[in-house]
């Protein structure tokens, strides 16, 4: 299972990516095949681990979730 | 060449910047926050690590790093994104054109009115005449931390300590000491920080930043594309997308990168220790000079960036360094875009001649500089 999480830029990616990294959850950086108008910039971080710790751990962050979605 | 105009540029690069340059335009030049190959998301992997670079030797959050052209552009985004109708600025006596004309714009438009408080040798009357100036509608101090023209550095610190207490936004040009003297947010309550990437910090020309706090607001004065929320019909509120419009210039943001590197690398400490020791040198000799003018005193540490402006006789600054260029002595003359400056230091009819040395001036070079003077 995989997370991808939309945070609205790619400067927002990095970062997320970043924060997962060091909290030893696997992540990178990729762009939705199918964005729709309200997914900011298309990019997002797919988290190799689906699990609702990983929101939190993000907006402890200050990295503002748009939405998320579970694959 | 015998090069002491840092102030202007850095000259040489360091040879990590120069082969991180060629890298990047061979290897990362792909447009970054736009594409989802992975060419584009690795160059965006790049900028990113330049803004964490960044964020660490200066205080800030990576994302709160915009990156612009030079220290101008990000001093007209701060300044012009800060103001409304009807505030008051305070500026410093010694302030670059970068600081006064923007201020001079802004009230000849009937924005903003603006007062120029004075430099002193004594740090807790330069803070006065600051507090002094403030009136209930001050909604912004704009300070240099180290004057282009004399060196002379401004206690950022006390200064932020006096802009928190009043509630007022603080601005810092850090053109001639980011990369030089440390600089800490949190500790002079800096609001946003302007800086070159191509002086003290060795990028190459083109680069340069603002770095903003957390809870600082900027309108904006360049909009455009970002590559998030292009449905928005405004520029994204978010950082650093709502101060980046259009295009960045990666291979510039990465010779930034590798130029903080070379920094760390080669201890900043270190670096301003040779430059005060070079600075030192040549202010001895030039002092022991009596054909020679020298307006501030010795360059001590924290206290001064390593520059020393001086005239030669009743020469005209350019004068004499045109006979410098004559032999390949590379300084800079004039005015150095800070009029205001030179009329504080009664030097407005015939500017200064201006020395820099960087970490790769060697005493060596300062004897032939010092000897060709004798010969003017």
């Amino acid at each position: 299972m995989y997370l991808y999480i939309k945070v609205g830029s790619i400067t927002n990616a990095q970062r997320a990516k970043n924060v997962l990294n060091k909290n030893k959850i696997k992540a990178s950086v990729k762009r939705l095949d199918n964005p729709k108008p309200g997914d900011g910039c298309g990019y997002v971080v797919k988290a190799e681990e689906s699990n609702r710790n990983i929101i939190e751990i993000l907006e402890k962050n200050s990295i503002r979730v748009l939405g998320y979605e579970r694959h | 060449m015998i090069y002491l105009d840092n102030g202007a540029t850095s000259y040489p690069k360091p040879p990590n910047v120069l082969s991180n340059s060629m890298n990047a335009i061979k290897n990362f030049s792909f447009n970054s926050g736009r594409g989802g190959y992975s060419a584009s998301v690795n160059a965006a992997e790049k900028i990113y690590s330049v803004r964490e670079r960044i964020g660490n030797m200066f205080n800030f959050e990576p994302q709160n790093i915009a990156f612009t052209l030079n220290c101008t552009m990000a001093l007209n985004m701060a300044i012009k994104g800060s103001v409304k109708k009807g505030d008051h600025i305070i500026i410093s006596s010694l302030e670059h054109n970068a600081v006064w004309r923007v201020v001079n714009h802004l009230k000849n438009n009937g924005i903003a009115a603006f007062d120029i408080a004075d430099f002193s040798f004594d740090e807790e009357e330069t803070v006065r005449n600051f507090e002094q100036l403030i009136k209930p509608n001050t909604s912004l101090i704009v300070c240099m931390a180290a004057s282009n023209v004399f060196g002379v550095a401004f206690p950022i610190e006390e200064i932020g300590k006096i802009a928190k207490e009043h509630g007022i936004r603080f601005i810092v040009d850090a053109a001639q000491a980011a990369g030089t003297i440390p600089i800490d947010s949190d500790k002079c309550n800096i609001d946003i920080l302007c800086a070159p990437g191509h002086k003290c910090l060795f990028g190459n020309m083109g680069t340069g930043f603002l770095a903003v706090k957390n809870d600082v607001y900027l309108d904006t004065i360049i909009d455009g594309g970002t590559g998030s929320e292009s449905i928005n019909p405004n520029q994204p509120d978010f950082l650093p997308d709502r101060l980046e419009a259009g295009t960045l210039n990666n291979s510039g943001i990465i010779s930034l990168g590798a130029g903080i590197d070379f920094i760390r690398s080669k201890g900043m400490d270190n670096i301003y220790n040779h430059e005060l020791k070079i600075t030192d040198y040549l202010y001895n000799c030039l002092s022991k000079n009596d054909n020679v003018i020298l307006y501030c005193p010795k360059p001590k540490k924290y206290k001064s960036a390593p520059i020393i402006s001086f005239n030669y006789k009743d020469y005209s600054s350019e004068k004499t360094a045109s006979f410098l260029a004559e032999k390949n002595i590379a300084v800079r003359a004039g005015l150095h875009c800070s009029p205001l400056a030179h009329s504080f230091f009664d030097t407005i009819d015939r500017g200064t001649v201006r020395l820099c040395p960087s970490v790769f001036t060697s005493v060596r070079d300062c004897e032939i500089f010092l000897n060709q003077l004798k010969k003017i």
